[in-house]
């Protein structure tokens, strides 16, 4: 759907100051019905990238290469293209409705289609009874529903979120990241920053990783975790001392009871050595890393 | 979706934003206390109040819509960029041509209702006075409004170049500069030689010259108009406005938006 190219960009913040790089040799893409999550700490960078990839601003080097399905020239490539900013604001004299008939007039809907999806759009995410008050009143949860409505209510092939779920309490994250999940089965393309790894653990196929402005990782997150060693956690009971030979961990011991943690590879042969001891198997766990653990230990990243 | 639509569907809800920031009731209520200085002011005239009327009013206009080219102004497209509402609206199928354009024209309706409100009060209050509304003072409305475009378009380019407050005291320089550029010149004339002369001359050609365009004289003075100075005034206006919004188009179409 969506692909870029050895994207750098770097920035001065004035005349005098050297530059900084912000993004230096991006490369990676989105494929086509998959939620992909951006994911990388405050300043990594992913704002400046999806300005980039929105055209707000232009890189130092590289290029963003839509799909022929986006379309051909910009306006058909922007109609089918969501996009829904950091911390978004609108105009606070507007209601909510007129907010969405401005934006839902500039992707060529009709008045009818434009009522139809708004209702639509906000009693998914329990919006309906706000739309007649002026955006100035509205709450932060209720400004970040209303942007993610801005963004789907032309029907876009490709949804760019950039922070989502920032600011929202935990229904408002559970009711986006259950209308995230909705999109894809719609068929949507989702690519959503955050810089909350539990939140992109649950909704996204694919992640790509940023930090100090390059990509760390890029590829699905079933083959990250499983790529990473996936270790079992596993307690013996025995009365006499063990001589293990086998390249374990011992992590507790209490009186007659270890806890070992065994690696996949030589779990079978410390099994065994155990049992031809004459010490009990009390019990065999396989302890699966979050993607959590997996970044934190950041050497553990393998680019699939 | 057409480029023309789409500036139409901005300017509308570009001038519905403002008219819903109550900014219609402040015009009225801004028009209201005009009327009660120009009363005052009548007050102090001897026999011709209605030509006080006349002239304060004009000038309150001039005031108004100037300062509302300004402040308003310098904040229109800044605005939008540090609220970041540029980006949801720039992530539509539209260019950033038919963008501040609708903006722009948004702001312009704005200025036109202040002079319509504003001078209909004015000018109603020198009628009752027994003042003539004649073709001269709508013809000096006309010009006050073109002169408060082009003040707006000044202020805008200003505001993407420069920050806010220079782009504030730019246009405030270059709209007492633009008054008195043409008495400046004939006075130069007489006092200077030829080169330097010849230099202040090109100058006088970039910056925008509004005193060119300034008709309340000719209520003040109650002087007849020649139909070629009202076109030729005309012309320059609409033609300075065109080269204006062209450079803030092409400025606007290649500023990164960070």
């Amino acid at each position: 759907m969506l692909e870029l190219i050895n994207i750098s960009k770097k920035f001065k913040t004035d005349f005098w100051s050297k530059e900084f790089t912000a993004l230096e040799s991006v490369n990676f893409e989105i494929p086509e019905g998959k939620i992909v999550g951006f994911l990388g700490a405050n300043g990594a960078g992913k704002t400046t990238l999806i300005k980039i990839i929105m055209g707000f601003i232009k890189p130092n080097r590289g290029n963003v290469k839509f799909d022929h399905k986006l379309g051909k020239n910009r306006n058909e490539i922007f109609n089918n293209l969501g996009y829904f900013p950091e911390r978004p604001y609108f105009y606070p004299s507007l209601t909510g409705k007129e907010f969405l008939e401005f934006v839902g007039q500039l992707n060529g809907m009709k008045k009818a289609s434009i009522q139809f999806k708004v209702k639509e759009w906000s009693q998914r995410f329990n919006m309906e009874k706000y739309l007649d008050r002026i955006v100035r009143s509205y709450s932060k949860g209720m400004l970040q529903r209303l942007g993610l409505i801005s963004s789907v209510l032309h029907d876009p092939l490709l949804v760019i979120l950039d922070e989502p779920l920032s600011g929202l309490d935990p229904l408002g994250r559970k009711e986006i990241r259950q209308a995230i999940g909705q999109l894809k089965d719609e068929g949507k393309t989702v690519f959503f920053s955050s810089h909350i790894i539990p939140d992109l653990e649950e909704v996204c196929d694919r992640v790509v990783f940023m930090e100090s402005g390059k990509v760390k990782y890029s590829g699905e997150i079933d083959s990250l975790l499983s790529s990473n060693n996936q270790n079992f956690k596993i307690r013996v009971y025995s009365d006499c001392n063990l001589e293990i030979k086998s390249n374990v961990v011992e992590k507790k011991r209490t009186e007659k009871i270890i806890n070992f943690e065994v690696s996949a590879s030589v779990k079978d042969a410390f099994l065994a050595e155990v049992l031809s001891q004459g010490a009990q198997i009390l019990s065999v766990s396989l302890e699966i890393k979050s993607l959590e653990q997996v970044f934190y230990a950041k050497e553990n990243l393998i680019n699939v | 979706m057409s480029e023309v639509k789409s500036y139409f569907i901005v300017l509308k809800y570009s001038y519905l934003e403002l008219i819903k920031s109550k900014i219609l009731v402040q015009m009225i209520i801004m028009g209201i206390a005009f009327v009660s200085v120009i009363y005052v002011a009548t007050e102090f005239s001897y026999g011709v109040p209605h030509r006080m009327a006349s002239d304060f009013g004009l000038g309150l206009i001039s005031l108004s819509c100037v300062g509302i080219s300004i402040f308003l102004g310098v904040t229109l497209i800044s605005k939008e960029m540090e609220n970041r509402t540029v980006y949801i609206v720039l992530s539509r199928p539209l260019s950033r041509t038919s963008f501040i354009f609708g903006k722009i024209s948004g702001m312009a309706l704005i200025l036109l209702c202040n002079v319509l409100v504003i001078g209909s009060l004015a000018l109603s209050y020198c009628h009752l006075l027994g003042g003539e509304v004649g073709k001269v003072m709508l013809l000096a409305l006309l010009f006050t409004f073109i002169e408060s475009i082009l003040v707006l378009s000044v202020t805008i380019l200003f505001s993407l170049l420069v920050n806010s407050v220079l782009a504030v005291i730019g246009s405030i320089t270059l709209f007492i500069v633009g008054h008195v550029l043409t008495d400046t010149m004939n006075f130069i004339e007489l006092r200077i030689s030829h080169f330097p002369h010849l230099i202040v001359e090109a100058i006088s050609y970039l910056l925008p010259n509004y005193s060119k365009i300034n008709f309340r004289d000719y209520v003040y003075y109650d002087q007849l108009i020649p139909s070629s100075y009202i076109f030729n005034a005309f012309i320059y206006g609409i033609t300075y406005i065109a080269f204006i919004l062209i450079l803030i188009s092409i400025i606007f179409r290649n500023k990164n938006l960070d």
